[in-house]
């Protein structure tokens, strides 16, 4: 059985996700935008987590998102009539090539829960992760173990974001 | 019905509203926008998985997705400012410089 | 049957000519610059050289086998190997293979020799030597290899040669209408050929002589009948039998040593040699074999009444030849392959002989054709005329000229064997006398008599005269490999049919028979048949040139209208279908297509454009489409 609270989380879910997808201001997604996410750390802490829910909502909703709001700032965009044009077959052939995306996937999702799993249920129950310390320490374990390599060259990749970034986004000196 | 089959659909619809916000709207913005929403779409997998298979690879995963995203949002609004500075424009239907 | 012998000599009899081919048609005009700067003399010199060469190495062939009767065989290579089908060339020395490796080794000696004063005027003569070379290696490959595929390659070289032979003074066009023509002619029999190969491939799985021989399973009579068939048209095409004879007569405006190498000799026993080979199968069909006997013995008949209206002394001798391979069918229809081979050799020595000698009565006419403006040249070419009696003798079958015992043998065995009988017999007889009928005319018009035109006569040089006293001495004795049982008999000796001992390993005699009449009575039958029809025709064409008897005069002129029935038949309509095609076909299709072609693209590309245009958009959308196909696609197939 479903947890009331996680029936409710997805609800807004759902709800946000078409807001965000509609919006004919580019505010308005945004905002729509964060607040999923928020609500998806909400989900990631409802099912125990708490590290994912952690980073949802410090990296994504807090810096992603706001770097997002402040470019549409920056860059003045004002309300504007709907971008989707309910004219073109390119709407309808997009909605429902996705519809039926949609479709494919759920019964893919629903044929795995259907079956027996077959990767056998590995050894972080809840309640082991409860023995080991909690959520963020099993995690952190693993993590400088087994994905230190990962983990190093992850740290290069912002790296090299960073200075882009940067580069791009220069004026040029005259 | 499942907590993991639930959270399982919702990646899935996530996921679609994503593609269908990249498909369908013109301003390069949002359309970023839609893709962090695939990704997220993508972390709630991984995390079902992990939580039904009880493992905690899926959660360094979404870590890594994570950090990823969060590169790939600052590199591609730096160029989004500077398309803004030659076109005066996001609109892709409007910035046919390149097309052939 | 006897353990085949592993030998690399029928590889070199194979070799030489190809090798001569190549001197001739590439080596020798690099180096001197040009086709038109070959030397006759050289070039000649090495074709004769290596099919010499070639000929000592089939004598060894020869000798080796007579000590035994199995096989030479050489395996080259595994041409084609996939799974189940497995077509090597393997050379194949038998005895039969053998004789007929004599046969177009020694007479192409002979006539390669003949060439080098035939040709004598000849500029850039070597592209001449080069075709005769590669005919020779196209035929010895027919006789050598054990595998109809591999045959039927043979079949096609020869035909090739054949037709750049005849069109060889390509620059008149009636040379190259009538080497067309050959052309197409076998290309028609030749597509028995290919079919029967296929049935044959079909039901036994394989192509080789032997293996096909072991296969001769009864429950496929049906397809093989058809593959028997079908053989038997090819062989009628190559050999000239009718239906299709048309294209040997017109095959004379090639040079005359082709004339008397492959469309007297060798070429046109392909033919008779397939059949010889197949035999095992043919045998199997009776009333196939009776319809061969009764189209060799009409095609004996019906060459030699056109022959008697020839004016043309080539155009007689190439009825003559039509003829006699019509009595060579006749004898493989009744089921006696040996005395069609027997025949088949002497025939080659005597009309070899017969076209030579009249190879040297143009040439000493400087290219003069007609016998009605020859006479009297017996004084003035007697060399040749004393050849060309002895060949005459031959085919006619004077007694102890070679063609007297292949003949007889051939009405004898048509006589008694089951098959025969006395209405073939009767059709065998009178060919015979209207081949003496007509042979005499010949000698009458061209060496008897007065000089009519004073033309030329001048005797040809020894170049061209050896081979006429060597292939007169063989017409004259190589009878003699064929003597008949009933004489030896009679004599109280053992049997002297050499021949016949030699072939039987390979081919079957005939049964022997008791007949109406006994060998003797036949033998002596032929003879005054042979006579009679001599003086019948020294009398008539003593003082004329034409048959007294015009209204089968008409129709003998006329070849019985078979060129004028094909024309209306086969020739016209395609004439038409080609009109046609050129009218409809050509003018509102192919040229139009190119222009289709460009304008399509053209079209096409301009829709196509719109795919690139270059928006992510766009191209997000067909991903996306395409993925949802794809799993759209495997669902179905996951359910169904």
């Amino acid at each position: 059985m479903v947890e009331p609270v996680l029936a409710l989380l997805s609800a807004i879910i759902v709800v946000l996700g078409i807001v965000m997808t509609v919006a004919k201001n580019p505010i308005t997604s945004a905002f729509s935008l964060v607040a999923l996410m928020l609500t998806l750390a909400g989900v990631y802490a409802a099912i125990g987590a708490h590290f994912v829910a952690a980073l949802q909502a410090i990296v994504y909703a807090g810096a992603v998102m706001v770097l997002f709001v402040f470019s549409i700032m920056l860059l003045n965009m004002n309300e504007e009539k709907s971008e989707i044009n309910l004219e073109s077959w390119r709407t309808y052939a997009g909605f429902w090539s996705v519809v039926g995306l949609f479709l494919g996937l759920a019964y893919a999702f629903f044929q795995w829960a259907g079956e027996s799993h077959g990767p056998r249920p590995g050894p972080w129950s809840i309640s082991a992760i409860k023995e080991h310390g909690g959520n963020v320490v099993a995690l952190s374990g693993v993590l400088f173990s087994e994905y230190y390599i990962q983990f190093e060259v992850i740290s290069l990749l912002l790296l090299v974001a960073m200075a882009g970034a940067l580069v791009l986004a220069k004026r040029k000196v005259d | 019905m499942e907590t993991g089959t639930l959270l399982h659909l919702l990646s899935a619809y996530l996921f679609c509203m994503g593609l269908l916000t990249l498909l369908l709207r013109r301003n390069t913005i949002v359309m970023l926008m839609g893709i962090e929403l695939m990704l997220n779409a993508i972390n709630l997998s991984f995390v079902t998985f992990a939580h039904e298979l009880q493992q905690v690879s899926g959660q360094l995963q979404v870590f890594f997705v994570i950090t990823i995203a969060a590169a790939e949002s600052a590199v591609g609004l730096s160029i989004l400012v500077n398309v803004y500075r030659n076109f005066g424009s996001i609109k892709t239907n409007l910035t046919t410089r390149m097309r052939g | 049957m006897s353990e085949p012998i592993l030998s690399s000599l029928p590889l070199w009899i194979l070799l030489l000519p190809l090798f001569g081919f190549l001197l001739n048609g590439l080596a020798y005009p690099l180096a001197a610059k040009g086709m038109g700067r070959t030397h006759v003399g050289i070039a000649g010199g090495i074709a004769t050289v290596v099919m010499f060469l070639s000929f000592i190495l089939a004598c060894m062939g020869f000798v080796a086998l007579r000590s035994s009767n199995g096989p030479l065989v050489q395996p080259l290579y595994d041409w084609v190997a996939i799974s189940d089908l497995k077509i090597s060339l393997v050379l194949h020395l038998d005895r039969l293979s053998s004789l007929m490796t004599l046969i177009i080794t020694g007479i192409g000696t002979l006539i390669h020799l003949y060439s080098i004063g035939y040709m004598s005027h000849e500029k850039g003569a070597a592209r001449f030597f080069a075709y005769l070379n590669l005919f020779c290696f196209a035929m010895l490959l027919l006789v050598l290899s054990d595998n109809l595929l591999f045959v039927f390659f043979g079949w096609e070289g020869v035909g090739l040669c054949s037709y750049l032979l005849i069109s060889y003074w390509y620059s008149e066009e009636a040379n190259a209408v009538a080497a067309r023509k050959a052309f197409l002619v076998n290309r028609v029999g030749d597509l028995g050929f290919v079919l029967a190969m296929c049935i044959l491939y079909l039901n036994a799985g394989t192509l080789s002589f032997s293996a096909l021989a072991q296969h001769m399973a009864p429950e496929a009579m049906g397809m093989l009948g058809i593959a028997a068939v079908l053989l038997f048209f090819a062989a009628t095409g190559k050999s000239a039998q009718l239906p299709l004879y048309v294209w040997l007569p017109d095959a004379m405006a090639g040079p005359t040593p082709v004339s008397a190498l492959i469309h007297a000799a060798t070429m046109v026993t392909a033919g008779i040699y397939l059949f010889a080979r197949m035999h095992f199968m043919f045998e199997l069909f009776p009333n196939l074999m009776v319809l061969v006997a009764w189209t060799g013995a009409l095609t004996a008949l019906f060459a030699g009444t056109i022959a008697l209206v020839q004016n043309d002394i080539k155009r007689v001798l190439a009825y003559s030849t039509v003829s006699q391979l019509g009595f060579m069918f006749l004898a493989l229809g009744v089921g006696a392959y040996q005395t069609a081979v027997f025949h088949l050799m002497t025939h080659a020595f005597f009309k070899a002989l017969l076209f030579l000698g009249a190879g040297s009565v143009i040439h000493g006419c400087d290219g003069e054709q007609d016998m009605r403006k020859m006479g009297g040249l017996a004084s003035k070419l007697p060399l040749t005329h004393i050849t060309m009696l002895a060949g005459s003798a031959a085919i006619i079958g004077l007694p102890v000229f070679s063609g007297f015992f292949s003949k007889d043998e051939i009405l004898y065995e048509v006589l008694v064997q089951p098959r025969g009988g006395w209405l073939l017999f009767a059709c065998g007889a009178v060919a015979a006398f209207l081949t003496a009928v007509y042979t005499v005319r010949l000698l009458v018009l061209t060496f008897w008599g007065q000089a009519r035109q004073g033309l030329g006569g001048h005797e040809s040089p020894f170049v061209m005269t050896l081979p006429l006293v060597i292939l007169a001495v063989l017409a004259t004795v190589g009878g003699f490999l064929g003597v008949p049982h009933a004489w030896t008999h009679a004599l109280g000796l053992e049997s002297m049919h050499s021949l016949s001992a030699w072939l039987s390993p390979v081919i079957p005699a005939a049964a022997m028979l008791e007949g109406p009449l006994s060998e003797g009575v036949v033998s002596f039958l032929a003879v005054a048949l042979g006579v009679a029809g001599s003086i019948v025709s020294y009398l008539t064409f003593r003082r004329r040139f034409d048959l007294p008897l015009p209204g089968l005069r008409r129709l003998f002129e006329g070849k019985f209208f078979v060129d004028e029935i094909y024309g209306a038949l086969f020739v016209k309509p395609l004439y038409r279908a080609g009109e046609w095609m050129a009218r409809v076909l050509e003018v509102g299709f192919v040229q139009n297509f190119g222009g289709w072609l460009g304008s399509g693209s053209l079209w096409s590309g301009q829709r196509m454009r719109a795919l690139q245009n270059g928006d992510l958009q766009a191209f997000a959308l067909v991903l996306t489409a395409g993925l949802v196909a794809i799993i759209g696609i495997l669902l179905v197939w996951a359910h169904v």
